[in-house]
């Protein structure tokens, strides 16, 4: 695998558009040619290389291409941007939308990201080591579906609205994530192991939400069943067993059948 | 410096109002015109046009894409927004939205595509404004705009009352305010029952409150328009919008001309539910043919995720219901409403490709070109950007057939697409999109002398039988000429124009000062604040049709 390395020189005083860090665009490109590639820095077009420097190899195809990234990037936003193979990794914090429609290959954050991470992705694997902001794998304003596929992995608490209209995949959170969760869910799986704050699952359609740790508030409109030991995912190919879950059914005020399950 | 002589040379030339057909021939423009010869032949611009097809610039005779409703879907929708992104680029202007696209980009995409025309077909009286304010940053495309007087209160107090003598009075009046260019009628009756949770299911039904029926509205709308002597014929969304077995009603109405007959299409229903859903549209077209007082247009489907919206309020509704998305509903006081809902045309969903093989069907049916227009109602059946890929299902069999397998077998067993072996001409798409619609709207689209010089120049072999080929070339013109500039070179735009708005004045009758008092008592604003000022129409052409 070849690594493309690109550094920070300052950290910009406006929001970086950043869709060209992609392993698809930075493959089949010379190093001179990624320097050239066009971002926008607010509504100023100017070249990659005004704000990093630029080193390492670039490979053939996007498979073999890993982009690495140092510096404060909390304000470079669209990395990864539909971007379907190879790698990237982030060694600080990362800006807005990071891995949105993406639909392969794999990012990893060392530091946090920031809102809209994963939005709308079909495929692959993201992984962020810190907290991710709102709106985690969710619809872009006004869609109505969300994440389809893949997998975002967050080691630490996520923001509100996350998974907002997601129809497939799988979102795990090791923290603590806010209200709103799964909010007009339509298929996939959430797993949280934190506490989460009330709202979850409002207007949820379908889809499965996983409580290991604990909620504070069930909204009214759900429907509590029984208590049980196995659940099967046969389309995300995994079963959790040997643990008790008492399972609801909503949202009913929207005819839901969308199901939490509260570890017992 | 704008060149005022400018000369197309070697061009093949289509210009069905002058009998001329794929003819080998130059043209020559002078300060904005087209004239026999120009005077001063040294200083002109010259523009090899050999190998490329000239005639005059597209003709949009329905498209929603200024005003009220489709500010309201652009609102409703910012994830439409993200699919289109135009940035700055030289001294063009940005913008966003691809089913509902900004006021800018939406003249830069119709002039790409060769069209200088556009109108806008659906403005409630209080919202003319709006529609103006867009008008004015929609650059280079000329306009029009109808007035929806379908379901308006007063109009309909006075069939009711039996005062017919006040209603060519209270039109004119309201066309002159608003600065419009005719009468369009959507759902007559039907919007208005919609104030009471009702709709009318015939043109005989009666409107609540009132014991009138869409039948005499109609009727009375187009003895106005004769009384006015419009520009352009009553243009009329039929009752029953978009309902199996709607066809019926079409027939029903058709007997009413002269008429123009908007989004065909959505008209052309056969069956009883949607499980027995299938194409009327060789029975329409029958009728069509036989007449010759009605034009219609296409409001041909083209695939793919768009909006709809439409003056229709009950029919919004009910498409809310069936597809359960986001779904919007307005009503303008005393004078119209309307809805607007997101729609995704399926190939495999066969309704979707009946509905696309219906508007096929209705422009390889109806003999006479002069008699259908093309359109997709844009936004509503697919968005305007589109039109080339429709040139080239008419033009090539073979390019419908490809289609056709990719959809649902409804599509072939629900109509009779597949059997049509008709081939459009050049010269007939010339007529459909340009020399047809500029006729039946009263302006003109051709190269004699003295017309304004909007022509198009497409790098299409006239032998051409290729869809993909037809399509691209009609994407992208190789030039776009309006008043005698260049607007476009090789589908980039080089310059960026005010376009004109045309307006009709009609003569004032009789003095309606206390009715109208009467009236505004139940309007949000003042009569003096009702007209829209000429200081909003900077280029406005003002029709005096006596």
């Amino acid at each position: 695998m070849k690594e493309a390395v690109l550094t920070l020189k300052e950290i910009p005083q406006t929001g970086l558009e950043a869709e060209v860090i992609s392993p698809n665009i930075f493959s089949g490109k010379s190093l001179d040619e990624l320097r050239d590639l066009r971002i926008y820095a607010a509504n100023k077009e100017v070249t990659l290389d005004t704000f990093f420097e630029v080193g390492g190899s670039t490979s053939k195809k996007p498979k073999d291409q890993r982009i690495i990234i140092k510096g404060d990037t909390s304000r470079v936003k669209r990395i990864g941007q539909e971007m379907s193979d190879g790698e990237i990794l982030v060694k600080g914090d990362v800006g807005l939308h990071l891995g949105s429609r993406m639909k392969g290959g794999r990012i990893i954050v060392n530091g946090n990201a920031a809102s809209w991470l994963g939005m709308e992705m079909s495929g692959g694997r993201i992984e962020v080591k810190g907290d991710a902001g709102n709106f985690v794998g969710s619809a872009y304003r006004g869609n109505w579906i969300g994440m389809e596929g893949g997998e975002i992995v967050i080691g630490g608490g996520a923001g509100s609205s996350v998974g907002a209209c997601m129809a497939g995949g799988r979102i795990t959170i090791k923290g603590d994530v806010g209200e709103f969760l799964g909010v007009r869910m339509r298929g996939g799986l959430i797993v949280v192991d934190g506490i989460i704050q009330p709202r979850i699952g409002a207007e949820m359609l379908a889809g499965s939400i996983i409580v290991n740790g604990e909620i504070r508030q069930m909204l009214p409109s759900f429907r509590k069943e029984e208590t049980v030991e196995k659940i099967n995912f046969p389309d995300l190919g995994f079963v959790i067993e040997n643990k008790r879950f008492l399972e609801y059914i909503g949202d009913l005020a929207e005819d839901g059948k969308g199901k939490i399950y509260i570890k017992k | 410096m704008i060149n005022k002589n400018l000369i197309i040379k070697n061009g093949t030339i289509y210009d069905p109002v002058n009998g001329i057909c794929a003819e080998k021939k130059d043209i020559y423009i002078s300060c904005g015109k087209i004239v026999e010869e120009p005077r001063k032949k040294r200083n002109a611009k010259i523009i090899d046009a050999s190998g490329k097809i000239v005639m005059p610039s597209g003709m949009d005779i329905h498209s929603h894409f200024a005003g009220g409703k489709v500010n309201m879907g652009r609102l409703l929708r910012p994830e439409d927004s993200v699919r289109r992104e135009v940035p700055v680029s030289g001294n063009l202007r940005s913008g966003t939205g691809f089913s509902v696209p900004s006021v800018f980009i939406t003249g830069y995409l119709y002039a790409k595509m060769g069209y200088t025309f556009a109108n806008e077909p659906a403005v409630p009286p209080l919202k003319a404004r709006h529609t103006h304010e867009e008008f004015n940053d929609t650059p280079i495309i000329d306009k029009t705009s109808l007035l929806l007087l379908g379901n308006n209160h007063q109009l309909i107090e006075y069939i009711a009352n039996g005062e017919k003598e006040k209603c060519s009075p209270w039109i004119a009046w309201m066309l002159s305010m608003t600065k419009t260019y005719g009468i369009k009628a959507v759902n007559p009756g039907g919007t208005f029952a919609w104030g009471w949770k009702e709709n009318v299911h015939s043109i005989h039904d009666e409107i609540p409150q009132f014991q009138v029926t869409p039948a005499e509205i109609i009727e009375t709308l187009v003895d106005v328009n004769k009384e006015l002597n419009l520009p352009h014929p009553v243009h009329l969304h039929l009752t029953n919008l978009g309902i199996p077995g709607n066809y019926e009603t079409a027939l029903d109405t058709l007997k009413f001309g002269p008429l123009h007959i908007t989004h065909l299409q959505f008209s052309s229903y056969g069956g009883e539910t949607w499980r027995t859903f299938c194409s009327e549209a060789d029975r329409i077209a029958k009728k069509i043919n036989k007449s010759d007082d009605i034009t219609v247009d296409l409001g041909q489907v083209v695939f793919g995720d768009t909006t709809t919206m439409t003056a229709d309020g009950p029919f919004e509704y009910g498409l809310s219901t069936v597809n359960h998305l986001k779904w919007n509903n307005l009503d303008v006081e005393d004078e119209a409403g309307g809805g607007i809902v997101p729609y995704i045309y399926r190939k495999k969903s066969g309704v979707n490709a009946v509905q696309w093989a219906i508007g096929l069907e209705t422009a390889l049916l109806i003999k006479d070109p002069w008699k259908v227009f093309l359109s997709t109602d844009h936004p509503n059946a697919g968005v305007f950007t589109n039109y080339p890929k429709i040139i080239a299902w008419l033009m090539s069999k073979k390019y419908r057939k490809e289609t056709m397998k990719e959809c649902s077998r409804w599509a072939s067993e629900r109509t009779m697409i597949e059997s049509l072996e008709r081939e459009l001409t050049l010269e007939e798409i010339t007529i459909m999109t340009r020399a047809g619609p500029a006729k039946r709207l009263g302006l003109d689209a051709s190269f004699s002398e003295g017309t304004s010089a909007d022509i198009a120049i497409y790098d299409l072999n006239p032998q051409e039988k290729d869809g993909k080929r037809i399509e691209k070339a009609f994407s992208s013109a190789a030039y776009t000429i309006k008043e005698g500039e260049i607007i476009v070179k090789d589908g980039k735009i080089i310059k960026e124009t005010i376009g004109k708005t045309y307006w009709v004045k009609p003569k004032i009758e009789k003095d309606l000062k206390s009715d109208i008092e009467k009236r505004f008592l139940y309007y949000s604003i003042n009569p003096e604040n009702y007209e829209v000022g000429l200081d909003y129409l900077p280029r406005g052409i003002k029709i005096d049709p006596t």
